[in-house]
């Protein structure tokens, strides 16, 4: 078990305005696989992921990494945590303007004063294929290159989990499917373990498991599921309190995409805020 | 992490270039305070160490109060209190001293002399001096023509270029009391920088007969044959002297030293007084750095977040807003000090053009090159170290999210801040009673009535000043309320945005204004001294001068005929000048009256 989270409740403000993004929730990350969590905005999904990597601090529940109890470590410990056994991409600003992608791939290493493992890099690199661009600053790639360099810069520390946050959250089809593809081989070539978050139901199809999280509990633990299962989870999930239709979940197919038609017909997307 | 920090400093240089200018400018300033101060005391060291040259002084055992106001011709370059006079055959019977190769009376005194246009050589302070000379006179070199003889001068060459005159002209001269129609023998120069004086050289009789009336000069001055050094000259001279001769003898060296802490004295207030300006640059520049930074780490909040993700510490994070402030810090003061050293050569070029003459090189210690630098980059690193902490502690997730943490309250600022300026306010009370009564029985408390109403004066403007920064945040709402009112009422719907920008984040508005109050607090500081100073002169010059129109000379000394020529002018009641002491008609305060 490579991660693991136990009656995890996290609760923002007070009185009043109190919210419970996460209300007990207890879950398993098996090493070597890629799970990606959905839910609605203000699920709790990011909440979730913030307080498995040491971002945030639960209000109560344990969250183990690696063997390690998180919830427990002081911030110096948690600071050690994150710059030797997590990953992180995030939806946008992932790299430092200032430095070149290489720079950026090995900025974890730099701050821990690690040395670099040139043959794990050049791996690592060419999977992402961002050799040609090596020496460009973030400002002079594209979305989806930046979001590779991100991916890049992840795994480059051999961490024991990844997390990605909305990884292609900003990026268009194109680019995401190479994002998408890069992780699901890093966890198939690799071995690497990888936790995704994400609203988009294509992005979760890529995962070797599915969990719906909503109003801060799991919903849902889909074991690789097709896209088609994902979408009437959501869809079944979101029947129970149907809103107007508006766009996050309604996928519209791509060119050359054959789409069935038979799920996304029970499926009424939720409103965003 | 030196990477990052470097790199954000390069990228974004122009952002920094306002904290460099800032620390720049106040580097400058000390700088330029030290290199002046060395300037100054490299000049007058030269012109003690060619003027105050013999290896023995005899001079008067005593000093004499010298009046309030009046400095002595200060070409004489002792830089020490005058003293009584001794006879000017001492310096033959010194002579005879084994061991002493030359005693010379010292004869000089204020002199006025007519240019090549006709008209009197003035300088704008510097003396204008005649004294004895001839060829034997030490560090004297003759330029061209003769030393003089009866009828005679030689000029040096600063005097030169004052006046216009060559060898072989004929002009005036006004020593003691009458004009004399002189030759000009010869030009010669010394080795001292002369500092803008006008330097006559006469022969040794008229000197005497004009300077020495009575058979006393202000010292003499005993040079030694080789190898034999001062101790054992000032011992064998004193051995001559006969008790009631009212003489003392001293080493060279102790004139010199004597004469040097004289200067150092003068100049370490000097010192001081440009260093307060420093300072207040400084200050300034602190809030302008500390200013600066509060913007960049907040702009760059994603990335220090990004940063903490990754795995850098908060030390770190830290560390990496630090470095920017150094590098800043280090650029600023690097070129602070060179412009320091401009600044100085510019003082000296315009100083040059008004006629003072200042030694060529300006001597910076290494020391207090790097004291300066050291300084201005320790003032960046802590003006920085606020916003860098902020920067370290916002936790990540927050940061990511471009949240706004909402401020603290301002209520402990505003108490505390309240208390401080009370306090101040009370010294400030206390201060001005201390000051203003004879008795000093003010509260009846010994310990605060014993206190210097200066220092109270001081610490309590401080506090006040202090007191009102910290509680300004608190005040911002309401003060802003008010001010913004016609800006709501007239400019809707934009005035009150407007208003609820700047009323959102007090603290924030009250740090940006707290540099221009700090600004605005020291300008008005000056202007008040200023404006006392201006008062209390007007005060000495109302209360002194009451005539309508006042006689002065260039020499320090009003002719007895002049004197009398102008009690005969109709219209005039009666002069007073030639009742008091001869010098005192001299006084600077008058002025010239033309």
């Amino acid at each position: 078990m490579q991660a693991s989270a136990r009656d995890l409740v996290r609760v923002y403000g007070e009185g009043e305005t109190q919210v419970r993004a996460l209300d007990g929730v207890s879950v398993e990350f098996a090493k070597g696989r890629l799970t990606a969590i959905m839910g609605p905005s203000g699920s709790g999904k990011s909440t979730l992921m913030h307080c498995m990597a040491g971002l945030d601090t639960p209000t109560s529940g344990t969250v183990v990494v690696d063997g390690v109890e998180v919830s427990s470590l002081s911030q110096r410990r948690l600071t050690r945590l994150r710059r030797t056994r997590i990953g992180f991409v995030f939806q946008a600003y992932n790299l430092v303007p200032t430095l070149t992608a290489a720079e950026n791939i090995t900025l974890p290493l730099d701050i821990a004063r690690a040395p670099v493992d040139t043959e794990w890099f050049d791996e690592v690199v060419d999977a992402v294929g961002m050799r040609p661009r090596l020496n460009h600053r973030p400002a002079e790639l594209s979305g989806g290159e930046q979001q590779r360099v991100a991916c890049a810069r992840a795994l480059v520390g051999r961490p024991s989990v990844v997390f990605a946050d909305e990884p292609t959250g900003n990026l268009d089809s194109r680019s995401s499917r190479v994002v998408l593809e890069f992780l699901r081989r890093s966890v198939d070539e690799l071995g690497q373990t990888v936790v995704m978050v994400t609203h988009d139901p294509r992005a979760a199809a890529y995962a070797h498991r599915v969990l719906l999280l909503g109003d801060g509990r799991v919903t849902a633990d889909l074991h690789a599921p097709t896209r088609e299962q994902i979408l009437a989870a959501v869809g079944a999930e979101d029947a129970q309190e149907p809103r107007p239709v508006t766009g996050r979940y309604a996928t519209v197919p791509a060119a050359g995409d054959s789409l069935p038609s038979a799920p996304v017909t029970g499926y009424t997307p939720r409103r965003l805020r | 992490m030196i990477r990052v920090a470097l790199r954000g400093v390069r990228e974004h240089f122009v952002r920094f270039s306002l904290s460099v200018l800032a620390v720049t400018i106040g580097v400058a300033f000390v700088v330029g305070t030290f290199a002046f101060r060395s300037m100054l005391a490299g000049t007058f060291d030269a012109i003690i160490e060619t003027t105050v040259n013999a290896d023995v002084y005899v001079r008067g055992d005593r000093t004499v109060e010298t009046e309030q106001g009046y400095q002595g011709p200060p070409a004489d370059a002792n830089f020490v209190p005058d003293r009584t006079p001794v006879a000017l055959s001492l310096a033959e019977q010194v002579a005879q001293v084994p061991g002493v190769q030359r005693a010379v009376p010292e004869v000089s005194g204020p002199a006025v002399l007519l240019g090549a246009d006709g008209t009197a050589v003035v300088t704008s302070g510097p003396p204008s001096i005649a004294f004895a000379i001839d060829p034997e006179y030490p560090t004297a070199t003759l330029l061209d023509g003769a030393w003089p003889g009866p009828g005679q001068i030689a000029l040096e060459q600063g005097a030169v270029e004052a006046s216009g005159l060559t060898t072989g002209d004929e002009t005036q001269l006004v020593i003691a009391e009458a004009p004399r129609t002189v030759t000009v023998s010869g030009t010669f120069a010394l080795d001292a920088a002369t500092a803008g004086a006008v330097l006559v050289g006469l022969d040794a009789a008229t000197a005497r007969q004009v300077f020495a009336p009575e058979g006393t000069v202000g010292q003499i001055s005993v040079y030694a044959e080789d190898g034999v050094d001062e101790e054992t000259l000032a011992a064998r001279v004193a051995d001559v002297l006969p008790a009631s001769a009212g003489a003392q003898t001293v080493t060279g060296s102790a004139v010199r030293a004597e004469a040097r802490a004289q200067v150092q004295e003068i100049l370490g207030f000097l010192q001081t007084f440009l260093l307060i300006f420093a300072a207040i640059a400084l200050v300034v520049g602190a809030f302008i750095i500390a200013n600066a930074f509060a913007m960049a780490v907040r702009e760059r909040q994603r990335e220090n977040a990004l940063l903490r993700a990754v795995g850098a510490s908060p030390v770190q994070v830290f560390g990496v807003v630090l470095a920017q402030a150094f590098a800043v810090g280090l650029v600023g003061a690097a070129l602070g000090a060179g412009a320091g050293a401009l600044l100085v050569r510019a003082i000296r070029a315009v100083l040059d053009r008004f006629g003072y003459t200042f030694t060529q090189d300006i001597p910076l210690s290494a020391g207090e090159v790097v004291a300066a630098v050291t300084l201005g980059t320790v003032l960046c690193l802590v003006a920085a170290a606020f916003p860098a902490r902020r920067a370290a502690l916002v936790p990540p997730v927050q940061a990511m999210h471009d949240d706004v943490a909402p401020e603290r309250g301002t209520l402990a600022r505003a108490v505390g801040g309240a208390v401080v300026a009370v306090v101040g306010g009370g010294l400030l009370v206390l201060a001005s009673r201390l000051g203003s009564t004879v008795d000093a029985r003010v509260t009846g408390w010994d310990l605060l009535d014993g206190l210097s109403p200066r220092w109270v004066l001081g610490v309590g403007a401080g506090l006040l000043l202090l007191g009102v920064l910290v509680c300004s945040p608190a005040m911002a709402r309401w003060v802003l309320r008010a001010l913004g009112a016609p800006a709501v009422w007239l400019l809707r719907p934009l005035g009150s945005l407007a208003r609820g920008n700047v009323t959102r984040s007090p603290r924030r508005t009250a740090a940006t204004a707290g540099a221009l109050l700090i600004g605005m607090a020291l300008v008005a500081c000056t202007g008040v001294i200023a404006a006392s100073t201006e008062a209390s002169v007007r005060t000495v010059v109302d209360t002194e001068l009451r005539a309508p129109l006042l006689l002065d000379s260039a020499t320090m000394r009003v002719p007895d005929d002049a004197v009398a020529a102008a009690r005969e002018v109709p219209g005039s009641s009666g002069s007073t000048s030639s009742a008091s002491p001869p010098r005192a008609a001299s006084r600077r305060t008058a002025g010239r009256a033309g």
